[in-house]
């Protein structure tokens, strides 16, 4: 479905640019991490468009860790996970970010990979993978049903 | 893999790829209506996660929460799960901590006398096998006087027909007409099909209490029914859970490799249309009308278009609500809303969405497919002062027949 047409992005669309570019940034230092650590030759602007994109991703991250904090909804469906979940990964995209200042950060950010993905299978972030698995569930819920055949858009 | 097993597999699956990010509350019509955060969606899968990861026995001290919850705000229309930003089936989940509750003995106690009842007399109604065939006879004097064909008939165990065509009970004892309307369509029709005197009731509560082994019975029922009579298709009355139960949730409980064929009065009669079998004049169905679209039929069941051709060849004018198809708003009236009194006004006041959508569309007649959105509908229209007719589309249908005769 089209992420516009879903009533919660519509009341909120300023999450959902916010999870874009958390997710976008993620993906930037996993990219910034690989090359660091395997020391492959990348082009500066490359180099720059990750740190801006880490730099983004974590504002993104801090922006929608505050809106937890603040929204009613998110109060009351809230659990310890959906912190420190948030926060590890606000701090793997921070060290990303200053890596394209402070090379000597590699160490603090390899050491922030190392107690995410420790993390992972515990919390949330374990979505990186479920996500397509309950994806592909919905799809094929659907599509044997036949709910979206034969038909464009809600008018 | 047993089936339970599979089940809490997927559950647990679902469960851990919820991330909390509350963007399903606008989806969820107790929540637009209300604005209270435990109306979220994703607060019913927190407790329903709660519920299906609790050891035994159940935490007596959370069950109130629970039951209140998980059976007097959901109406497991599934709208959320579209809006859902992983796609989780939050209905399957509500309906699966329902079945842990059920197994508590926990299910709300009208909802299970219900249940009870259907075990006990095959039906959800109660309705003695003779009240049964007096309405249908009663209905067949009706037909033969309206259609002037002495030989209109409203067949009863007739061995060999094409299909064997089921209702819900409520229509016996309170829309006899929307069964004289089926009626009078498979005669125009020239169909060949029965009714059955034993086992007659499409609905089945255990979808609704959670109860697997309750709703694989009210699915057998229909299914031996089928084998009894030897006919080839089961033919469901416009009931949405109904029909969701026997054609897409009956196959697992009853563990069938090949299913009967099972399909929707819409289907057949959408059918007929096409195929020219019925001669209409939708000037006879002048006013505005709109549709509805039932959760269980539509998002969760795939009958969309059919509805929509059928309305266009047998009513004049008639617009869409918007939003529609999938994303339709839920009246308020399934997940056995209706069936659990004390949860009266919350159903009442969930179904406010739906109501001012309705009334945005300027009709004065909504079509709703499905007997229990009938009901929730007729109780909006008195609740909010909507002023609109709700009928079935089979009555719209027989209202726009034309009878060579």
């Amino acid at each position: 479905m089209d992420p516009r047409l879903k009533d919660g992005v519509r009341a909120h669309p300023v999450v959902l640019v916010a999870g874009v570019l958390l997710h976008a940034g993620i993906a930037a230092s996993g990219l910034a991490t690989l090359a660091a650590v395997t020391g492959a030759a990348w082009p500066n602007w490359l180099r720059i468009a990750c740190a801006v994109l880490s730099a983004t991703g974590a504002v993104s991250g801090l922006l929608l860790l505050v809106r937890r904090l603040r929204e009613p909804v998110l109060q009351a469906i809230s659990i310890a996970d959906d912190y420190i979940s948030n926060l590890l990964v606000v701090g793997v995209l921070i060290a990303a970010a200053l890596l394209s200042i402070v090379p000597q950060a590699q160490p603090v950010l390899l050491l922030a990979w190392a107690v995410l993905a420790a993390y992972a299978p515990f919390g949330k972030i374990r979505h990186c993978v479920l996500f397509f698995v309950t994806r592909a569930r919905f799809g094929a819920f659907i599509g044997a049903r036949g709910v979206l055949v034969g038909r464009s858009r809600p008018s | 893999m047993t089936l339970s097993t599979s089940i809490a597999r997927r559950h647990a699956t679902a469960l851990a790829s919820c991330v909390r990010c509350g963007l399903c509350a606008e989806a969820c019509h107790y929540y637009r209506a209300t604005h209270e955060p435990r109306e979220t969606p994703a607060y019913k899968v927190k407790l329903a996660g709660e519920v299906l990861r609790s050891p035994e026995p159940l935490d007596p001290a959370r069950t109130a929460e629970w039951v209140d919850e998980l059976f007097g705000r959901c109406s497991m229309c599934g709208r959320c799960m579209f809006h859902c930003t992983t796609g989780l089936n939050i209905p399957a989940l509500v309906r699966g901590a329902r079945t842990r509750l059920s197994a508590a003995g926990l299910v709300p106690a009208d909802l299970q006398a219900t249940v009870d009842t259907t075990l006990r007399t095959g039906n959800s109604m109660g309705i003695t096998r003779d009240e049964w065939v007096e309405t249908v006879r009663w209905l067949e004097d009706e037909l033969r006087a309206e259609t002037g064909d002495a030989s209109a008939r409203l067949p009863l165990d007739a061995h060999g027909a094409e299909f064997l065509y089921t209702v819900n009970p409520r229509e016996a004892k309170f829309f006899p007409l929307s069964l004289l309307a089926v009626a009078a369509i498979f005669h125009a029709a020239g169909a060949s099909w029965t009714l059955s005197s034993e086992s007659f009731d499409l609905t089945n509560y255990g979808v609704f209490s959670g109860d697997d082994r309750a709703a694989a019975q009210s699915a057998r029922r229909l299914r031996e029914a089928m084998q009894q009579l030897g006919v080839r298709a089961l033919v469901l009355g416009e009931c949405g859970h109904g029909f969701n139960a026997n054609r897409w949730r009956a196959p697992e409980w009853l563990h069938e490799d090949t299913p009967p064929r099972v399909v929707s009065i819409l289907e057949l009669v959408a059918g007929y249309l096409a195929d020219a079998r019925l001669n209409v004049d939708p000037s006879r169905n002048a006013l505005l009308t709109t549709l509805h679209d039932p959760c269980n039929l539509v998002r969760l069941g795939g009958i969309v278009e059919e509805p929509r051709a059928i309305l266009s060849a047998v009513v004049e004018r008639w617009v869409e609500m918007a939003p529609n198809r999938e994303q339709n708003l839920c009246c308020g009236g399934g997940g056995g809303q209706l069936g659990m009194a004390q949860y009266a006004r919350r159903r009442l006041a969930a179904g406010r969405p739906k109501a001012e959508q309705i009334r945005a569309t300027g009709a004065t007649v909504v079509a709703a497919p499905c007997h229990n959105c009938i009901d929730q509908l007729g109780d909006l229209n008195k609740e909010y002062g909507l002023g609109v007719k709700v009928t079935t589309i089979c009555e719209l249908v027989a209202g726009a027949l034309v009878w060579n005769n």
